[in-house]
């Protein structure tokens, strides 16, 4: 690692998908030398003359070729991020953070649950699972978005099915082609908030962990629901997001109380936060 | 750890002191004396030490020179904290230069050269220690590194506490014991100096004529007197620092009603280390810096969208409180408050972090 912690690695943006009006898909390289991350740890992206900011590993921590980064146009470096074009260059720092804790739950099921663009790190966490398939039970995601056009990674979830994955989709708000079915054998064509899911699927919380990522909100609901549903706050972990500047625990800046989200998370168990005021 | 490493050197100079069952350094020097090992010392290095600017308030930082040595305050202690040296207001991380299809990145860890701090009280040598464990952790910033290894530090007793002092109910003694190169201890007709580092060892040699050998009556003054002030400290405050972790949000609302979300106690606060990151650029050239930043400020955790998990001041102000009382502890193992007083004393609106902690 280069002496100066706040010095980026150059990568090159190999490709750039678009996967929905609000988000794009950057696979990235590195200049010298590979990345190494696990499903869960985030990276800080620059994209030079315009700053940095951080976003999760969306892609298979099994690929060590290239890297993903799935990017939702909200701001100032989200913004330049989506105007980068294949073969330009962009900084990286990390990986950080912590990661999902697979080890630790092999051989249970596992029920992921993502909002919005908290899909980005289920993804990566879905490619991880399904290459070591047989080591996991029952593997559910719950997805939803607020509309079926912001539905991302659209041509992925039938692979994911085959490959031994039971994907429920939902949206906010419906239109024509939602009620068409246009996932028709990878899932439904359910309407409703990403709690209501919980209705079509059995879990079994003796044996189930779950692995939550999205907007606040949604996070609210969510763990609410699967403490109703008999989950042990120790069995639930959520992947947060603060304003984050260094990503090293210095600046100060993504504090959850006495938590770093960027060195003591971003991944937390809810059994962590359950005494915390306001932690989502 | 990298903490370590750095106090290494000073913790292995005092350990084969002991060894060798040789007693430190410690030496005499006369009033007049000092005057003329100030001058000289500020001739060969640039010297900054707290400055009486205006009678009657709190010196402040200042490069020490001929004209401004008769002003020099060694009783009470600056307002200004000395972090800034370690970590400055503003700082250049790196900088770029694009090119097509290229992009060149450069940085450099500047060196201060014959920098001296004079005048840290022990609440600024521990609370250098406290900025060590977040700046030095791995992987460590080493703009802050080559400060902290570069710079001396000339450290005193303290004779007169300021009122608003509780360094004792934070577990400190209101006097260095490890830390600096060479520490100044107020005696009858002048002070002791006693070297805490090899180079700190170097100075008292390079000045030797200066100098005279202590007697064990001095010593016995200087215990006596650290003693003394370790006492005023203490007595003015009966009772322990309350469990903040245990208050509801609403214990802070009478603070909050006060604050006038001016940051002056963070910018005086000598523990308080947060930084904002942010890019320039012009034309092909363009550099990352550092700035400071305040957790008071509204738009501290902001984020893109506009969510702000600390929307109220009053939520804020908790924040600040808690990183002291509770947070740093449980981080570090310590307070990340060093009692030395400077927020009170900044304050406009009254605020005394020593309520907040249920002191007073
Ligand atoms: C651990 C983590 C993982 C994330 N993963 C993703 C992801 O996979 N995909 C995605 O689209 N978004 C992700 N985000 C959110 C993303 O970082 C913000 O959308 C982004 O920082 C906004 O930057 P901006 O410059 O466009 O916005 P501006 O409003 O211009 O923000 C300016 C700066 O403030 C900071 N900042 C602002 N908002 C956030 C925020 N929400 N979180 C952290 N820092 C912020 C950044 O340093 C940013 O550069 C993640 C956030 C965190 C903390
Ligand atoms: S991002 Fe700086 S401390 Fe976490």
């Amino acid at each position: 690692m280069s002496l100066n912690p706040y010095l980026p690695r150059l990568a090159e943006v190999l490709e750039v998908k678009e996967e929905s009006p609000e988000v794009k898909t950057l696979k990235l390289k590195l200049k010298e030398g590979r990345m190494e991350f696990k499903a869960g740890q985030f990276l800080e992206l620059t994209v030079f003359g315009v700053g940095e900011a951080p976003f999760t590993f969306s892609s298979s921590p099994f690929n060590l070729e290239s890297f993903e980064v799935s990017i939702a146009k909200v701001g100032s470096v989200t913004d330049a991020a989506h105007q980068l074009k294949g073969g330009e260059l962009v900084g990286v720092r990390g990986p950080f953070g912590n990661g999902f804790p697979l080890e630790e739950h092999k051989g249970r099921d596992l029920v992921i649950v993502g909002g919005g663009i908290g899909i980005a790190p289920l993804r990566s966490l879905l490619y991880a699972l399904v290459a070591e398939r047989s080591e996991y039970g029952d593997l559910k995601l719950l997805y939803g978005a607020r509309s079926p056009s912001l539905i991302i990674y659209k041509d992925e979830w039938e692979k994911f099915m085959e490959k031994g994955v039971e994907v429920y989709l939902t949206v906010d708000v419906g239109d024509e082609t939602w009620r068409r079915g246009p996932y028709g054998p990878c899932g439904y064509t359910h309407v409703g908030v990403v709690t209501t899911l919980f209705d079509m699927v059995k879990l079994n919380p003796e044996r189930c962990v779950a692995f939550v990522c999205g907007p606040p909100i949604m996070i609210r609901f969510t763990v609410q629901r699967l403490l109703q549903l008999g989950f042990s706050a120790s069995r639930i972990y959520l992947s947060l997001e603060r304003m984050m500047k260094c990503g090293l625990g210095k600046c100060g800046h993504c504090n959850i109380e006495g938590y770093y989200v960027c060195k003591d998370g971003p991944v937390f168990q809810f059994e962590t936060l359950k005494d915390v005021p306001h932690p989502f | 750890m990298c903490v370590e490493k750095l106090n290494i050197g000073k913790k292995l100079y005092n350990l084969c002191l002991a060894y060798l069952k040789i007693k430190k350094g410690t030496m005499f020097i006369n009033d007049e004396s000092l005057r003329e090992f100030l001058l000289m010392l500020s001739k060969q290095f640039t010297v900054v030490a707290p400055i009486m600017e205006t009678p009657g308030k709190p010196p402040i930082l200042s490069q020490l020179n001929q004209a401004n040595l008769s002003r020099l305050e060694l009783k009470v202690r600056p307002l200004t904290p000395y972090k800034f040296f370690f970590q400055p207001p503003s700082e250049e991380l790196f900088t770029y230069k694009l090119g097509r299809k290229l992009v060149e990145l450069g940085y450099e860890v500047k060196k201060p050269e014959n920098l001296i701090l004079l005048g840290l009280r022990n609440c600024d040598l521990k609370a250098l220690e406290k900025l060590d464990m977040v700046m030095l952790e791995e992987p460590a910033d080493p703009f802050y590194k080559s400060k902290r290894e570069n710079i001396l530090l000339v450290s005193l007793d303290c004779s007169e506490p300021c009122p608003a002092c509780f360094c004792t109910e934070v577990g400190l003694k209101p006097y260095p014991e490890e830390g600096y190169d060479l520490n100044l201890s107020r005696v009858e007709g002048g002070y002791l100096a006693e070297a805490g580092s090899r180079r700190g060892e170097e100075l008292l040699k390079r000045f030797e004529s200066l100098f005279t050998g202590e007697s064990e009556g001095q010593l016995k003054q200087r215990d006596e007197r650290r003693e003394a002030v370790y006492r005023k400290v203490k007595e003015a405050y009966t009772k322990p620092i309350r469990d903040l972790s245990k208050v509801g949000e609403e214990y802070f609302m009478d603070f909050t009603r006060r604050c006038v979300e001016c940051s002056g106690c963070v910018f005086t606060c000598p523990t308080c280390h947060c930084f904002y990151i942010s890019d320039y650029r012009r034309r092909e050239l363009g550099g990352r810096i550092k700035t400071i930043d305040s957790c008071l400020f509204e738009g501290f955790q902001r984020v893109a969208a506009g969510v702000n998990p600390r929307a109220t001041l009053n939520s804020r102000l908790r924040q600040r409180f808690l990183k002291k009382f509770v947070y740093f502890k449980q981080r570090y193992g310590e307070y990340g408050c060093v009692g030395c007083g400077r927020c009170v004393e900044v304050c406009p609106g009254e605020i005394d972090i020593r309520e907040a902690a249920g002191l007073i």
